[in-house]
Formats: structure tokens, C-alpha cells, sequence
């Protein structure tokens, strides 16, 4: 970009320069040949220099043997014949294209790039790429602005200093003047009142009419540019405004219905919307545990109670209308043990072959009127064991990562988590985190919040509004030491 | 080539605007071209019968012309008037038009935003920029071809007028003796400008 903004720049440069150049010998020409007009011969030996097609009237005038006042008439008419190349049109619109080449390259580029954005299906890597190249782009597409209206400033200079030096009009004036004065020269004394009748006729007017319309023309053209500059402002306010990434469902934030007795986990980060809509749910609160609207069993605080899975009914003909293989969505109360719901999981596992789940939970999205509303979000749990993902082991109030240990009665317990998981290269998007729960293990909501820790983009421990990363949970009970 | 055309056709106004600014612009430059070599046919004729010494011939085929042409006869009717010839109206209304497509596509395409969350209006985006890509540097450029073009017919004419001048050079003067005038009138302050 830069390469053709100081190409076109060269080309200005070089025109204007030529046309000065031009100019200047043009008028050294025309003082030679009035200076030599002392004789016809020194004259014609003069007017050989002349660039065309000055040389060839200046050589008729002087070769013509017709009285010398319709020979200088017919010579002033002659210079009327003078005008530019007619190369000098294609100059002028390369210039011209030049100038906007810049600009029209950076419009074409910014919207190819545009136009490759796609952010579906949603993701904060996805939406970190494109936010960057989309800012990248319109940065250039700014500088190529900017190197456009540099050139285009250039060359209405150039254009202005080109008119003032070298236009049609002043070039003939020029040459009708020249051609007077070697004529005086040439006729001492002889009157020429064709020659003058001529003369004063072609000679520019006069007048101011040009520049006050070339005024008014500006002025227009200004108050234009600031009628659509005060017309856009909405639009450049709104594109000042960083990217967005609504991922959110716009319709229906939480399209699963839950008990009202039963609490939803509310984690401050992770996790996605709700997608999967066609599995069964399996709703526990502290008093119940149902499939649908079948009953597994009581519950008392949240704990099964002993004998259970032999009194459980069967769910065969429940589960008979879902597609294979068989998921579950979890809608657990977040003061429920996680041993209720991993043993829950494990016998229907067992009976009926449903090794992944979706946990939900609720989060609370910040619009962009400042107000805020609860959404739905799922994270993917599986029971099979994750080898050499890393893991954390949580207790009912212990949690271990590696090295770490946080106590979940403290305050903050989230963050030291989240800069634990940022810091394993593991648990990137797509990545598995297992995680293991004891018999004396931790509350449902407890688990959501590490669960969201460790999957949030969020830069510190609140709720941001962005969805997780991506991972998937592998939830298992630790091994037993021996 | 193939991608230009995939982001233009993104957007059907877009598209419809850009089609019709380059078929204007084009059929602005080309009426202007016909009309250079119509009045340059004729200035050279007329230019021929001036130099054959048939001033009266060249001035009526100036009149018949008439339009652009109609103003040499003016000025050659009005001894005192200058040799310039101006631009019409039909010249002016030209350039205006010129400048209305891409005005018009630069408003339609104030209406989309660069977030990429809302897909359709920055297809809508893309379209709009590639195709004031491709009808800025046409309309400008279709302007200049215009005014160039028209600059090369007024000189042409102002030649044919000089013609006329040098021919009839010699009945005005002659005329103004006559009235017992100055055989040469005294050049005003301002003919130094010449």
C-alpha cells in the first residue's frame, strides 16, 4: 500500500515538474524569437526552436508574402489551433486514478476481509481471530484513506499550479503576444488594425464570474461534506463501539424448564448456551430425583437413601422416543452432593448406556442497555477417564490443582483456580478437565463454580458475559489408595 | 475478479446503484464524445471555407449549426463580445449526474455497520465498499474524460470563431472608418494581458 501511494506521489511529482520544465522552455523560446525578430531571417532562425505547433505558425507568418497586417491576422487566428496533447488526457486520468488507488485497494481488501468473517458456530477463539482481523483491516483501510486525501490534496495543487502555468489560453496569449511584438518589431510603424480587431476579441475576458462561481462551487461542496459528516455520526459513533459477540439465545435464555424448588448453580463464567434440547433431562432437587416426569427415587437433603437403584423404575419405555446414542441433560439443585449426582450417573450408565450428560447451570448476561437477564448454560460431562488431561480433585472443602490448594471456604477460591487452568496448556478449547469427587465431596453448586473457573474467559472472577472456552469435564471418583 | 463479483452480488441494491452510476457515466462520455466529433466535423469545414475566403458560407453553416455553435455567430454579431464560448446547461446537468451514484450508493451503505455479529449487514458492508471501489474512480474519472472533452470542443470552437474573426476582420474595420471613427482603435490598459 505504502509502494503505491509513493508510486503515485513519484507521478505528481514527475508531472509537475514536467510541466514547469515545459513551460519554461516554452517561454525562453518565445523571448528568443521575439528578441531575434529584428530581421525575417534571424526570426525564422529563431522560430526553429519552437516547440510545435507555435514553430509552424510563427515560420507562415514570417514566410507569408500577403500584406503583413492579414498575415499577422491570419497567424493570431492560427494560434488558437494550439492545445495540449493528446496524451494528456490519459496523464490526467492516471493521475486522477493514482490518487484514488489507495484508497480503492484498501475499500476492496477490507471487504474481502469482511466478508470472510464468519462467526458461527460462536466461539471467544473464533471471535478473538476476527476481532483482530477486522481491526487490523479497518486500521489499514484508515491509512489508505489518509495516503488517498494526501494525494488527492497533492494533486488538486498540482492540477491548480499546472492550470496557472500551463493552460490553453495562456499558452496561445502567449504565442499572440510574441508574435505582436516581433511584428512591431519586424513593421516599425505600420499600422495592423485587422491584427488589433483580432487580437482584442481573443483575448481572455476579464472577469470574476470563474472565481466567485469556483466560490460558490467550494463553499457548496463544503457544506455538503458537513451535512454528511453530522448525518453520519450515528453510524461512525456505532462503529466506534468495539465488536460484539452475542451468543446468547435472543429468543428464549432459558428454554429448560426447572422446578421452582430447585436452585440452579449460578457460576461466574464458562460454560455454553443451551443447545441440546432433544434429550431427556434429569431434574434432582433435595427432595427428588426424576427422569422426565417419572420419579427415580425420594431423596432426603439430597441423599439417596439406601436400596435405592433396586426400587427404581424402569426407564426403557421413557427412554425408547430419544436418538441414540443417549445424552443427558442434568438439572441439579446446587445444594445436592456431588456423590448424589455421580452416583446417579453411574447407574444410568450401568442400566442404560448414557455416558454423557450436560450439566446446566445460570449465568447472568449484561445487555448492552446496562440491564442484565439470567441465561441457561450447559458444559459437557463425561464419566470415562481422560488420560493424561489435567485434573483437580475437590472435597467438601478442599480443592487441589497440582500444586495448588484452595480452600473453598475462602474468598477468591474461583480466580486462584482460573489462573491455574490459563496456565495449562492442556486446557485449551476442546481440551478435557477430569475432575475428581469423593464420598466426601462437595455441593453441586460448589462444582458449577469450580467447573465455570476453570472453563471462563473472563479476565478475573466475574461474570463478563462471554461464553467458555470450550472444555469438557471428565467426572470421576479418585482412586483408592491402598 | 470472480470474488468482486460474489461481494457485489451480495447486496441486489448495491448492485442495482452501481450499474446504473457506470451506465450513466459511460452514457455521459459518450454523448459528450459524439458531440466533440460532431462540432469538430463542423468547425473544420467551416475553418476550411474561412481560409477559401468564403466567410459569408462559413458563417451561415455556423448558424445552421446552431447550439454551441450558435455562440460564434453571437460573437461575431456582437463586435465588442470576446471569443469565449461557455459551457451550456446540458454540460453542467452532466457533471451532476456523474457525481449522484456514488452519493447515492454512499448513503444506501451508510445504513450497514462493520460488526461481524450482524452477518447480513456486513455482507451488506462489503458490497457497499467494493462497489464504491469501482464507482468513485469511474464517476471522477468519467468527469474529467467529460470536462476535457468539452474543453477540447469550446477551443475548437474558439478557433472557428478566430477564423471568422480574420475574415471579417476587414468589413468591421472598414465599417468603423467609415463612421469616422479610428482606422485602429487604441488598445485598452488591460490588452497587455495578451
Amino acid at each position: 500500500m505504502s509502494a503505491l501511494f509513493f508510486f503515485a506521489l513519484a507521478l505528481q511529482l514527475a508531472s509537475l515538474v514536467g510541466v514547469a520544465l515545459w513551460q519554461l522552455r516554452y517561454r525562453r523560446a518565445l523571448s528568443a524569437f521575439q528578441a531575434a525578430a529584428k530581421s525575417p531571417a534571424e526570426a525564422r532562425a529563431a522560430a526553429e526552436p519552437l516547440p510545435e505547433p507555435a514553430r509552424q505558425i510563427a515560420l507562415r507568418y514570417l514566410g507569408s508574402t500577403s500584406d503583413p497586417d492579414d498575415a499577422l491576422c491570419e497567424a493570431l487566428a492560427d494560434c488558437t489551433a494550439e492545445r495540449p496533447p493528446r496524451w494528456a488526457i490519459a496523464l490526467k486520468l492516471g493521475l486522477l486514478l493514482s490518487a484514488f488507488a489507495p484508497a480503492c485497494l484498501g475499500l476492496i481488501q477490507t471487504a474481502a476481509v469482511i466478508r470472510g468473517v464468519a462467526l458461527n458456530p460462536p466461539s471467544i477463539e473464533r471471535f478473538s481471530h476476527v476481532q483482530e482481523l477486522v481491526e487490523a483491516s479497518f486500521f489499514a483501510l484508515r491509512g489508505a484513506l489518509h495516503g488517498s486525501s494526501w494525494l488527492l490534496a497533492t494533486l488538486a495543487i498540482g492540477g491548480l499550479l499546472s492550470w496557472w502555468l500551463n493552460r490553453g489560453e495562456l499558452r496561445q496569449a502567449l504565442l499572440m503576444r510574441a508574435l505582436l511584438l516581433a511584428h512591431t518589431q519586424l513593421h516599425p510603424g505600420a499600422p495592423a488594425p485587422k491584427s488589433v480587431f483580432v487580437a482584442l476579441r481573443l483575448r481572455p475576458t476579464p472577469s470574476l464570474s470563474g472565481a466567485i462561481t469556483a466560490t460558490a462551487l467550494w463553499l457548496a461542496a463544503v457544506s455538503a461534506a458537513a451535512i454528511v459528516l453530522a448525518s453520519t455520526a450515528q453510524l461512525r459513533a456505532e462503529n466506534f463501539r468495539p465488536l460484539s459477540l452475542n451468543v446468547w439465545p435472543a429468543a428464549e435464555p432459558r428454554p429448560l424448564e426447572a422446578p421452582p424448588e430447585l436452585h440452579l448453580p449460578s457460576p461466574k463464567g464458562g460454560g455454553r448456551p443451551v443447545g441440546e434440547l432433544s434429550f431427556p433431562s434429569l431434574t434432582i432437587t433435595p427432595g427428588a430425583a426424576s427422569l422426565q416426569q417419572t420419579e427415580l427415587t425420594p431423596l432426603k437433603d439430597g441423599v439417596l437413601p439406601p436400596g435405592w437403584s433396586q426400587l427404581a423404575p424402569s426407564l426403557t419405555e421413557a427412554l425408547k422416543a430419544y436418538p441414540r446414542p443417549l445424552k443427558l441433560i442434568l438439572l441439579a439443585d446446587a445444594s445436592v452432593p456431588v456423590p448424589t449426582v455421580q452416583a446417579l450417573m453411574r447407574w444410568l450408565h450401568r442400566e442404560y448406556k448414557i455416558s454423557e450428560f450436560f450439566f446446566v447451570a445460570q449465568r447472568r448476561q449484561t445487555l448492552n442497555d446496562g440491564a442484565s437477564r439470567l441465561v441457561q448454560v450447559q458444559f459437557p460431562v463425561v464419566l470415562k477417564r481422560a488420560h493424561e488431561a489435567p485434573a483437580i480433585t475437590i472435597t467438601s472443602g478442599e480443592l487441589q490443582a497440582g500444586q495448588l490448594r484452595l480452600d473453598l471456604q475462602a474468598e477468591g477460591w474461583p480466580d486462584g483456580l482460573r489462573r491455574w487452568a490459563d496456565a495449562q496448556a492442556g486446557l485449551r478449547a476442546g481440551g478435557v478437565l477430569q475432575i475428581f469427587a469423593g464420598r466426601r465431596g462437595a455441593r453441586y453448586g460448589q462444582l458449577l463454580r469450580a467447573m465455570g473457573a476453570a472453563d471462563t474467559t473472563c479476565a478475573a472472577d466475574f461474570d463478563c458475559g462471554l461464553p467458555g472456552r470450550g472444555l469438557s469435564f471428565s467426572l470421576r471418583r479418585p482412586k483408592r489408595r491402598r | 475478479m470472480a470474488a468482486l463479483i460474489q461481494t457485489l452480488s451480495e447486496d441486489a441494491g448495491v448492485l442495482a446503484i452501481l450499474v446504473l452510476g457506470l451506465s450513466l457515466c459511460a452514457l455521459g462520455v459518450i454523448w459528450v464524445w459524439l458531440r466533440d466529433g460532431r462540432i469538430r466535423g463542423r468547425a473544420d469545414e467551416i475553418i476550411e471555407l474561412t481560409q477559401r475566403g468564403q466567410a459569408d458560407e462559413a458563417r451561415v453553416l455556423a448558424h445552421q449549426e446552431g447550439g454551441l455553435l450558435r455562440a460564434v455567430q453571437n460573437s461575431l454579431s456582437d463586435a465588442d463580445r470576446s471569443a469565449e464560448v461557455r459551457w451550456t446547461r446540458w454540460d453542467w446537468v452532466w457533471i451532476a449526474v456523474f457525481q449522484l451514484p456514488w452519493l447515492l450508493l454512499f448513503f444506501y451503505g451508510a445504513g450497514t455497520v462493520r460488526d461481524p455479529e450482524a452477518e447480513a449487514r456486513v455482507q451488506a458492508l462489503a458490497a457497499t465498499m467494493t462497489a464504491l471501489s469501482l464507482l468513485v474512480p469511474f464517476s471522477l474519472g468519467s468527469t474529467l474524460v467529460f470536462f476535457q472533452l468539452g474543453r477540447a470542443t469550446r477551443q475548437r470552437l474558439r478557433e472557428v470563431t478566430a477564423h471568422l474573426l480574420a475574415a471579417v476582420a476587414a468589413t468591421h474595420v472598414e465599417a468603423e472608418a467609415s463612421e469616422d471613427r479610428h482606422s485602429i482603435r487604441p488598445l485598452p490598459a488591460d490588452s497587455r494581458r495578451l
